[in-house]
């Protein structure tokens, strides 16, 4: 019977870390320039600067792996995406499905089941879309000034109102309005550029 | 529009349904009809809500001291440097094959490095998986070839993944070749090779792979089909869909042989569709080919014809003519076995005809075995007779395999003489099988 199908199985970036632009906002972090040489040795990097955050937010944020040993295990995931890098066609999704499976192992060395934030039947592209939208909203409030971040936590984890932020803040209900519309003004922007990045 | 627009924080207080800082109201009659960005913003908004809302973004966003170390990338781009093959590599290569694959290990020892011969695994590998489909055997030559340079090799993780890449294609090799034992050997090998590397799960998931199809091969149907569903789900658990959905294909041919056919079939109907839109065409050709199978099963012969004519459409298509007389071939045997002799008489003399036509005499007499089954049954001695004495002619020139002529030459024997029987055309059918991959193998008449 005509069956089944067979098994068809650079250079050093020029800088890391923060790098200061306006006032009182700064861009996000692990940031890379490309070097002129080695294409395939950039790509790496670049893709390495493009999907460290979100790996880490889910191995640190979801399966709570301790901060010592995330980076090993990311490095590790990296590895095996270099290995596999020509059968692999959505990067970002496949990654993201590498770190949990890494975090799952982690944790089953150590005696313990986390599923983390994927169901036995999710879909993981819904997920890593997910995900992605949430470390961009860390990057962003990681980029705001230490001001604006205080008072959105406020607002949005404590539940404060404008009458309480006033008085956080000591200052009137109006001018507490004014800044909530300011940072949140400030964080859409950032916000919306970074989405933009990303499409 | 003649209101003035919404600042963000009156937005915020609109979702929040707060009507004691803004005229909750008025504020929805503005969205209906405004002609500015409120409506975006306020979509926006609401995204931006939910997420700040989550205490692990906010706790993500104080990791922002955290600086990633330049020597963490520079490790990852030395790892996948050393990956690609140099010149100098290419050229060892090309010497090499022009050399007996025995007295490899000698010419490398006093021409090579450590680390060019980790290189010139990696390419014999990819040049033997080029050859697979067409010779196995010369493949399996050049891996064991790569496997003796590979065990010289310094123990370490890169010799470990080269290793496990060559004893995968070995498996591969192996398991055409009809050998499935060993080819089960060497994936238990690459599976070994393959733990001692950093995150190997998706490695993993095509040496399992590669084991239900031999397990499949081995008529081992349900351990074959277990192991290939636990294959889809780990392609799922990494997002890769498509691959996902070529196991799939494996688990409808699984279940096809167990008897399972509506299954199977509702099962190649799905990824037909599937790899269609995929752009797939010769995926979707052997699929089309299989749903043929399904129906001749199903005792629907007309249905059958139906899809394997599609399937040689598709392969006409995409210029492979021999793909496209395979199917033809394969459509005849199964409505022989299903007992449509008329339908499979057409079928077999039709790619009986378009082997001749290629030159491919040999395939045209394997071709021309099933008819001679199929005659024997209806008691047409002359026509087995001038089948038999077609193939034996074939096999009988001075540079054909000994033992094929050997073979067929029995069987014209045994026609003349009106001794032969169904069980001796399938006895011949199963020796030319394995003759394909084994030239040397004898043929052995069967015990009377």
């Amino acid at each position: 019977m005509t069956s089944n199908v067979r098994p068809v199985p650079g250079t050093e970036p020029t800088s890391v870390g923060y790098t200061a632009t306006a006032p009182g906002a700064r861009m996000p972090k692990h940031t890379f320039a490309p070097s002129a040489a080695n294409a395939a040795g950039d790509e790496i990097a670049l893709t390495y600067a493009a999907h460290y955050p979100l790996l880490e937010y889910l191995a640190v944020q979801r399966f709570r792996i301790p901060d010592e040993d995330v980076g090993c295990l990311i490095h590790e995931v990296f590895v095996a995406f270099i290995r596999n890098r020509e059968k692999i066609r959505n990067q970002r999704t496949w990654l993201v499905g590498a770190t949990c499976i890494e975090c799952r192992t982690y944790w089953r060395a150590r005696g313990r089941d986390e599923l983390g934030p994927l169901a036995v039947d999710a879909d993981l592209h819904a997920v890593t879309e997910d995900l992605a939208a949430r470390v961009d909203a860390s990057i962003v409030l990681g980029g705001l000034p230490d001001r604006c971040r205080e008072l959105l936590r406020l607002r949005f984890i404590e539940g404060y109102s404008s009458a309480e932020i006033a008085r956080q803040f000591a200052t009137t209900v109006d001018y507490a309005r004014k800044l909530v519309h300011r940072c949140l003004s400030s964080a859409r922007a950032l916000f919306s550029r970074k989405r933009g990045e990303r499409s | 529009m003649t209101r003035e627009h919404y600042r963000d924080d009156e937005l915020l207080a609109y979702l929040d349904f707060n009507g004691d800082v803004v005229d909750v109201e008025r504020i929805a009659r503005h969205l209906s009809s405004c002609d500015d960005d409120c409506n975006e913003r306020l979509s926006d908004l609401r995204t931006l809500t939910a997420l700040f809302s989550d205490p692990t973004v906010h706790a993500f966003s104080r990791r922002s001291d955290r600086v990633v170390s330049r020597d963490e990338v520079f490790e990852l781009q030395r790892y996948e440097e050393a990956r690609r093959c140099s010149r100098d590599a290419e050229a060892a290569f090309a010497a090499l094959l022009g050399r007996p694959v025995e007295s490899w290990p000698w010419y490398l020892e006093a021409t090579t490095s450590a680390e060019e011969c980790e290189q010139l695994v990696r390419r014999i590998v990819a040049d033997a998986r080029q050859r697979l489909d067409r010779s196995p055997e010369r493949a399996l030559d050049l891996l064991n070839g790569a496997a003796e340079i590979a065990n010289a090799l310094p123990d370490g993780p890169a010799a470990a993944e080269e290793r496990a890449a060559l004893e995968k294609e070995r498996a591969n090799a192996l398991r055409m070749l009809g050998r499935y034992r060993d080819a089960l050997a060497a994936l238990d090998a690459a599976t070994l090779l393959l733990r001692r590397l950093p995150a190997p799960t998706y490695d993993l998931a095509f040496i399992e792979w590669g084991r239900a199809t031999v397990l499949f091969g081995m008529s081992r149907y349900s351990e074959a089909l277990g192991l290939a569903r636990a294959v889809t789900r780990t392609f799922r658990s990494f997002g890769d869909i498509e691959r996902a959905q070529q196991v799939r294909v494996l688990e409808a041919t699984i279940l096809c042989d167990q008897g399972e056919v509506l299954i199977a079939r509702t099962a190649y109907r799905e990824l037909a569709e599937y790899f269609r839109n995929a752009g797939d065409r010769e995926l979707v050709a052997r699929i089309t080919a299989n749903l043929a199978e399904c129906e001749v099963r199903l005792d629907h012969p007309e249905d059958a014809t139906r899809f394997a004519a599609a399937a040689m459409r598709e392969y006409e298509a995409l210029h492979k003519p021999v793909e496209k007389i395979r199917v033809h071939w394969s459509l005849g045997y199964s409505l022989m076995r299903q007992g449509y002799d008329d339908a499979a008489a057409d079928a077999l003399s039709g790619a009986a005809a378009a082997f001749r036509n290629f030159g491919m005499l040999a395939e045209a007499a394997d071709v021309e075995l099933d008819m001679a089954e199929l005659l024997l049954r209806r008691g047409d001695w002359l026509g087995v007779e001038r089948l038999a004495r077609n193939a034996a002619a074939v096999f009988a020139s001075s540079d054909a395999p000994v033992h094929r002529a050997r073979a067929f030459g029995y069987l014209q024997e045994a026609v003349a003489n009106r001794t032969a029987t169904v069980d001796l055309v399938a006895y011949i059918r199963a020796y030319v099988v394995r003759a394909k991959w084994d030239s040397d193998a004898p043929f052995e008449p069967p015990a009377s």
